[in-house]
């Protein structure tokens, strides 16, 4: 029996696996292959939407003047920009910037959130509550936006259809270490291939909520950022989508990030992100099957796209099963033959086809040297998969005991240097 | 020993797809920041200036240049020409590039293969070739035959006597609170009125005198008859096509073909929209679009 259910999980894993490798080399050939549709930042238009910036910030007087001096810089008309800086619960410097930048600027406004709970959604929600234009856009504060890159993402919403608009990001901090330039990598394969080719197929390209924007009235509409959701620009993909509205991703709307520089950092948001993802994962997924709006297409990566932070779980899972079947006998020497080639078969195709769209990522960008280091990504595949792993128990347990998760800021360099 | 060989061996040969990371991580040919364009609003002029700024550069780029106004005596020479005031290319004659402070007339069937800019004006007439790009501070008056790529004028007009467009006006219904959203296609009836935006899954075609107060969306292409005013913008995953006398203040964009008949306006006088085509474009006699015009695969005025 329990040999049975093992091999029966095993089958399942794999398909699971396939099916992932299909879709990474399907958008990969499609990026590199498949004409690219036009965008909408191919118009110029003298009538420049007005918008509200918001900038969640929570101990951020490390960055905190940087972006302030980008926003303030932007040829974007200020008489068309409102900035609600989002001071949360800070106990820095980050107070007295804003305070500095407001008096100095009057399309800035700082919101002091002294009460309630902290976090990213929380914050969004009350910013959303004084902003006064329909169309909104977010960065986070160790996020450098110009004017062009304003223009660029409020450009997607001339389509009456777009709810929602995902700039490119491009990490800055990429000489400090190997985990910088590895993931520098992981940037490239996911925005320039990933997320672009899904926009190209008209899938559902991915609100990431750091370099982006959305319609105020639609996210007030269904009562905002839920606080208990780790993962806030998923659920509002997800949201969005099944509402019938389309999420934009502009590749050309370029943004320097920062992105973790400590092993320690990067294992913090990535279980973080899992945390979020699988808890966006259990309230979406059913809606999504349901949703009217979306096609079949659509739907199929919708629940990949949900499914991803369930990879590692699951190949851990194969591999209990791998060996249960080992103890238990079953695995003699044909069918181990078998099962190495299809491994053989799969870590050549399969693994690394996320590998592949970072190749691919490199090709386009024109910068090839730094491809030389996607085997060293190989190592890395394995902390990801404890840290998603770990994520995944964390939801688990949120699930087990109605726990609301706290949010766990990413620390930035310069707060450490 | 033998097995301490074959561990070292195994190692060695696990740890030479390795190598040449490790080498890049040492050497960091290639640690900076992928490049950000962060340049300031797109300025369709930026070509014309940079090729002035070059001639006045470059002494071999500028024994091409030519003062005062230049009559055929530029079209003689296929290559790039700046000229002070006026300029005039001859009939059927190439020019790789033009840049005047003046008013830049082509006549018939003259070719710019690249790049036209014209302070005061450009008029292109019959059969002209306008290249990669052709942009003015006033008006670009483009006759018929005319092919180009990307426009710029304040407004881009077609000439030629627009041919009368039947039309038939009903009376203004409105439809608002009715129809946002179709999955399958759109049409409204004439003299028909939407105050809001419209999303369609299929084609959408607007009928004769229609007044539509937002932007429309097709997932097909849209059709808009005569007599009819888009206040909002046009986008189609496939064709645009404008049957003439139709009004559009805000942008049109196709990701394919459009299509401008007689008499259609995009924008308005004061400001700049665009016209978009992913494909190719067609313009009709007494076309006027105040902004830019842009057909990825080429333009033609028919």
């Amino acid at each position: 029996m329990v040999v049975t259910i093992s091999w029966a999980w095993l089958a399942f894993v794999a398909v699971i696996m396939v099916v992932y490798a299909v879709r990474h080399l399907v958008l990969t050939g499609g990026r590199l292959l498949a004409r690219q549709r036009p965008t909408l930042d191919e118009i110029l238009d003298s009538e420049l939407r007005p918008l509200s910036v918001l900038v969640p910030m929570h101990n951020e007087g490390a960055v905190a003047a940087r972006i302030l001096d980008r926003l303030t810089a932007s040829d974007y008309p200020k008489d068309r920009l409102e900035v609600v800086v989002i001071d949360d619960h800070s106990d820095d410097t980050t107070p007295e910037t804003l305070s500095r930048y407001a008096s100095e600027h009057p399309f800035i406004h700082p919101l002091h959130r002294r009460a309630g709970v902290r976090g990213k959604p929380a914050g969004l929600n009350d910013a959303l509550a004084v902003a006064s234009h329909e169309h909104t856009l977010v960065f986070d504060a160790d996020y450098e936006p110009s004017g062009e890159l304003i223009r660029g993402l409020a450009a997607a919403f001339h389509d009456p259809e777009v709810g929602a608009v995902m700039g490119r990001v491009v990490p800055k901090n990429t000489d400090v270490n190997l985990l910088t330039r590895l993931l520098d990598l992981e940037r490239s394969g996911g925005y320039q291939v990933d997320q672009q080719q899904r926009e190209s197929f008209r899938l559902v390209p991915q609100y990431g909520g750091t370099v982006g924007g959305f319609r105020s009235p639609i996210v007030r509409g269904w009562g905002g950022f839920d606080p208990r959701v780790l993962a806030e620009d998923t659920d509002a993909t997800f949201q969005l989508a099944i509402r019938g509205w389309r999420i934009a991703y502009s590749n050309r709307a370029e943004c320097y990030e920062e992105v973790p520089h400590t092993w320690d950092g990067r294992f913090r948001q990535l279980r973080r992100w899992a945390r979020g993802h699988t808890q966006v994962l259990a309230r979406r997924v059913v809606p999504v099957l349901r949703s009217r709006y979306l096609t079949v297409p659509q739907k199929l990566d919708s629940l990949l796209v949900l499914g991803i932070y369930l990879v590692p779980p699951l190949l851990l899972s194969g591999l209990v099963a791998n060996v249960i079947l080992f103890l238990g006998g079953a695995a003699v020497v044909v069918t181990t033959t078998v099962l190495g080639l299809l491994v053989v078969a799969y870590t050549s195709v399969g693994t690394s086809a996320p590998f592949f769209q970072i190749g691919a990522a490199g090709l386009i960008d024109g910068s090839h040297q730094r491809l030389l280091l996607v085997p060293l990504l190989t190592p890395m595949y394995f902390f990801n998969t404890c840290a998603i792993g770990l994520g995944f128990l964390d939801a688990i347990g949120d699930y087990l005991r109605r726990r609301t998760p706290a949010w766990d800021k990413t620390r930035r360099l310069r707060e450490t240097a | 020993m033998n097995v301490a060989v074959l561990a070292g061996l195994f190692a060695a040969v696990a740890l030479l797809p390795l190598l040449p990371g490790l080498v890049e991580v040492r050497r960091r040919a290639d640690a900076a920041p992928l490049p950000i364009e962060d340049a300031a609003a797109p300025d369709p002029r930026a070509a014309g200036r940079r090729l002035r700024e070059a001639v006045a550069a470059d002494r071999a780029l500028a024994a091409f240049s030519t003062s005062g106004r230049a009559d055929p005596g530029i079209a003689a020479r296929p290559g790039t020409a700046v000229v002070d005031g006026d300029a005039r290319v001859a009939a059927r004659a190439p020019v790789a590039a033009l840049v005047c402070d003046g008013a830049a007339i082509l006549e018939e069937g003259a070719e710019v293969s690249a790049l036209l800019d014209a302070e005061r004006s450009i008029t292109a007439g019959r059969d002209c070739l306008l290249g990669e790009s052709a942009a003015t501070g006033g008006t670009l008056e483009l006759g018929r035959g005319t092919r180009f790529r990307r426009l710029w004028g304040f407004p881009v007009v077609t000439v030629g006597e627009a041919p009368a467009v039947p039309r038939v006006a009903g009376p203004e219904r409105t439809i608002e609170d009715e129809v946002v959203w179709a999955r399958d296609r759109l049409s409204l009836p004439p003299g028909a009125r939407l105050d809001r935006d419209a999303v369609v899954r299929g084609d959408v075609r607007i009928g004769e005198g229609c007044r539509v107060g937002g932007s429309v969306k097709a997932h097909g292409s849209i059709e808009v008859l005569a007599g009819a005013r888009i206040e909002g913008s046009l986008i189609a995953h496939r064709d645009v096509r404008l049957v003439g006398e139709v009004e559009i203040l805000g942008n049109v964009f196709a990701e394919r073909d459009v299509e401008l008949g007689p008499g259609t306006t995009i924008g308005a006088q004061g400001g700049y929209k665009t016209a978009f085509a992913g494909r190719r474009m067609l313009l009709s006699p007494g076309v006027i679009v105040f902004g830019a015009v842009v057909a990825i695969r080429g333009g033609r005025v028919r």
